[in-house]
């Protein structure tokens, strides 16, 4: 699994203001602190790694031309991330919001078991889930990459989805009670 | 409400796996809802492992810093603001307005305009001149010049306040600010005025003769030489009947100065011929009916343009300074 340690937010004022003087060290770090969690995000809802990888590129291209600029972000710089990537991903697919449900293929399970049996029963069951996870609406999909998938908070999720928390813990709780009813009936992936 | 509890409850458990702690434990603290909590805190433990390759990430993040540079270093510059452009049009629009209009109302101004230039002077002998006829630009001055032989003329100024006149004239003046003076004003203005170009074409010879006709109909044109008087100043000489000796701007066309030459001496009683050729004798046509009389005062105000008056107090100032 993928440990994503993102600077304190002290170090984040400083990094952003950095930026904002436009020092090229400052977007380096930036983008190698911030670029895994963006990437996955992104990766969970485009399935061609190709379309992925332009739609990442998008998203530092407006935050460098914004770094230097009036537009750049002040507060959770991570949020601002997640918000760009997000409306990339919608410009991406349109307004309907559909996304792909094709499966993704070559993924790995986060963490790897020594033991290959159970390597194998696990990646089986991811398998399944993202089969299922395919099946839930796009805001279902977004709420749990969000919370589960890139740990974001419950205030984070919902600023980042334009949602009041109340109606993200339900969210999130209507979504995982979904896929959980998918996997149970073995629709996926089998 | 029973779901709304377990919508908190199951938001609460989230929360505390997020900080490490486990699914047993969360259980037990809800043990009314511990099954149904169990399977969906499973499946939530089961998404956190749903993670994109690391191989994937750090390939991947090499490329599109890549594309990131590339990106940047062809991005097209920030574009104005579309306020900011539509305030830039409207001052180009303006600018566009004035310069045709001015462009359009340029031509019908009178050429001394910006013809006459400040000139230094020199008197000799100059007896003082009356109040009224001084060169004070800013007075109005109705002086009646009687000039030898026949002319007569008087010359009703509001000069301008804005022109400067220094006339560098050697002038010989004998004013007679009154009817019953005895004129034998002789003035030679040397402008040393330097005529700018924008009068329009020269003056040909025969134009010059026109003019001179214009303001001595009845006389008889002796000689014509076109030579450079008044410190530079390129000039038409035109000899007439009567030893009168009249100097015509070349680049202008006006009469600068009219010689009389029976007292040898020179007059500026031209002043107002000087103003109505201004008027009429720039484009080179014959001139207005209103200057053919030499013997009739001419008014400047007739031509109601302020910048003649100008170009008459210039010539009055001298014609009656003296």
């Amino acid at each position: 699994m993928i440990v994503i340690v993102l600077p304190e937010p002290a170090a984040e004022q400083m990094l952003l203001a950095d930026a904002n003087r436009n020092q090229p060290d400052a977007l380096r770090t930036i983008y190698e602190q911030y670029f895994p969690p963006i990437y996955a995000f992104i990766r969970l809802r485009v399935n061609d790694r190709e379309q992925a990888r332009d739609i990442a590129a998008d998203v530092f291209v407006d935050f460098f031309a914004a770094a230097r600029g009036r537009h750049a972000p002040h507060t959770s710089l991570r949020a601002w991330l997640f918000r760009v990537a997000r409306n990339k991903i919608y410009d991406h697919y349109g307004k309907t919001r559909q996304f792909p449900t094709t499966t993704l293929e070559e993924w790995l399970p986060g963490s790897m078991d020594d033991d290959p049996e159970l390597a194998v029963f696990r990646t089986f069951r991811l398998e399944k889930l993202r089969g299922a996870l395919r099946l839930l609406s796009a805001e279902q999909q977004e709420v749990l990459i969000l919370r589960f998938g890139q740990n974001l908070n419950l205030q984070e999720t919902a600023d980042l989805m334009n949602k009041s928390t109340s109606a993200i813990k339900s969210l999130q709780f209507r979504a995982v009670e979904a896929l959980r009813t998918i996997l149970d009936m073995g629709e996926v992936g089998e | 409400m029973a779901q709304l509890s377990l919508i908190e409850i199951f938001e609460d458990c989230v929360q505390r796996l997020a900080a490490g702690d486990t699914i047993e434990r969360c259980l037990l603290l809800y043990p009314a809802y511990a099954d149904q909590l169990q399977p969906m805190l499973e499946t939530v433990t089961t998404f956190r492992d749903l993670q994109v390759p690391p191989r994937e990430i750090y390939q991947d993040q090499a490329l599109v810093w890549e594309a990131v540079q590339r990106r940047i270093a062809t991005r097209p510059r920030r574009r104005i603001a579309p306020g900011t452009q539509l305030l830039a049009a409207v001052v180009i629009l303006m600018l566009m307005l004035s310069a045709a209009w001015f462009a359009l109302t340029r031509p019908e101004l009178p050429p001394q305009v910006d013809a006459i230039t400040p000139i230094a002077s020199t008197e000799t002998p100059s007896p003082t001149p009356p109040p009224t006829a001084t060169a004070s630009l800013t007075s109005t001055s109705s002086p009646t010049t009687t000039v030898i032989p026949s002319l007569t003329m008087t010359a009703s100024q509001t000069p301008s306040p804005s022109a400067t006149l220094t006339p560098t004239a050697t002038q010989t003046a004998s004013p007679t600010p009154s009817p019953t003076a005895s004129p034998t004003s002789s003035i030679t203005p040397t402008p040393s005025a330097t005529f700018a170009p924008g009068c329009g074409a020269p003056l040909t010879a025969a134009q010059a003769v026109t003019k001179v006709l214009e303001v001595f109909p009845n006389a008889t044109i002796l000689s014509i030489l076109q030579t450079t008087k008044f410190g530079g100043t390129l000039v038409w000489e035109v000899r007439i009947s009567g030893q009168i000796t009249v100097n015509v701007d070349v680049a202008c066309g006006t009469i600068l100065t009219i010689d009389r030459g029976g007292t040898g001496a020179e007059t500026s009683g031209d002043a107002n011929a000087n103003e109505n050729t201004a008027g009429s004798g720039d484009s080179g046509s014959s001139g207005s009916s209103g200057n053919s009389n030499e013997n009739e005062n001419q008014n400047s105000n007739d031509n109601g343009n302020s910048n003649d008056d100008n170009g008459n107090d210039d010539n009055s100032g001298m014609g009656s300074g003296d």
